[in-house]
């Protein structure tokens, strides 16, 4: 799995220790309305990434619709348990812990336990937007696309 | 040398064709959705930029349909000019708040609000210049050649 994400420009990740397993989580990156990265984003910009405004059509587009941002956090669970979906919204800020005060290494006593078929990996994928009229809402959350089309955006389709 | 019928027209193509662009861009903006659920705080920042003056063109205009305005054959033209390039400087200005918002990296509420600094300054010198303007016209002067239309 590390490898995959590596191969897919993921060079940062977190680890979390949860019951039975544990759960890797990607860094906040900053995608396309398509989903697809942003290429500077592999740069490790902290910074916005200010919207094209070099042609006429990008131009008006940005008068009357605004500038948006998208924002997405990966979270791989790897357990015996089964996971169900919940409608409980997560905000930029908890999503951006998850990364922050994760451990950089698998525990010892995790990574030595062999991954037999009892386990499962399971993604799920959070999608943030960003307006420009709301900088203190900051980013609200919108599922626009499927995991299915994020993951095949991000390069991690081989995963699953 | 324009009549004064001639300037009060000039002055109210300026202002109705500037207001009237800016409104259209407005009215764009929030059918489009570009101010979310903040569309009331768009029109609270534009309408009190053109509304005062407008009312003003508007209510001289009614005066001179109605018969009842001032009119004089020969008017200062050192203050049309002046009330036409403020009025027409402040107009651009109101209008590049609008349309720099795409370059800006500032948030567009940040920057209507802090075009209070420039705006607000610029919006009684237009005030100050029409009033000057129109005044000219009601005030009697010696030797002034005045035809009050509709008396």
């Amino acid at each position: 799995m590390v490898d995959e994400l590596r191969l897919a420009g993921y060079n940062q990740f977190k680890y979390h220790s949860i019951p039975d397993g544990f759960a890797l989580v990607t860094q906040l990156e900053e995608i396309n309305k398509n989903g697809s990265r942003k290429i500077r984003y592999s740069e490790r910009r902290t910074m916005l990434i200010e919207p094209d405004v070099s042609n006429f059509h990008g131009y008006i587009k940005l008068l009357l619709h605004g500038k948006q941002w998208f924002y997405r956090l990966n979270l791989f669970i790897v357990n015996t348990h089964i996971i169900t979906p919940t409608t409980t919204k997560v905000s930029y800020e908890q999503a951006a812990d998850w990364f922050g005060q994760g451990s950089l290494n698998l525990p010892y006593e995790i990574k030595k336990q062999p991954y037999s078929n009892h386990y499962q990996c399971t993604a799920l994928v959070y999608e943030f937007e960003k307006l420009d009229i709301k900088p203190e809402a900051y980013i609200k959350f919108s599922p626009r696309l499927s995991a299915s089309t994020h993951l095949k955006q991000a390069d991690l389709k081989r995963l699953f | 040398m324009k009549n004064m019928t001639d300037c009060k027209r000039y002055l109210a193509s300026l202002w109705f064709s500037g207001s009237g662009l800016l409104f259209f861009i407005i009215l764009a903006q929030s059918i489009l959705g570009r101010y979310g659920d903040r569309t009331h705080e768009a029109w609270s920042w534009f309408l009190p930029t053109i509304m005062p003056t407008l009312s003003v063109i508007i209510g001289v205009l009614v005066m001179d349909a109605i018969g009842k305005g001032i009119n004089i054959d020969e008017i200062n033209s050192f203050l049309f000019k002046l009330s036409f390039g403020i009025s027409f400087c402040y107009l651009f200005a109101v209008l590049l708040v609008i349309l720099l918002q795409p370059f800006s990296s500032l948030y567009p509420f940040t920057v209507m609000s802090l075009s209070s600094l420039w705006l607000d300054p610029l919006q009684g010198l237009v005030a100050a210049a029409m009033s000057a303007f129109f005044v000219q016209s009601a005030a009697p002067a010696k030797n002034s050649k005045h035809k009050v239309s509709g008396i």
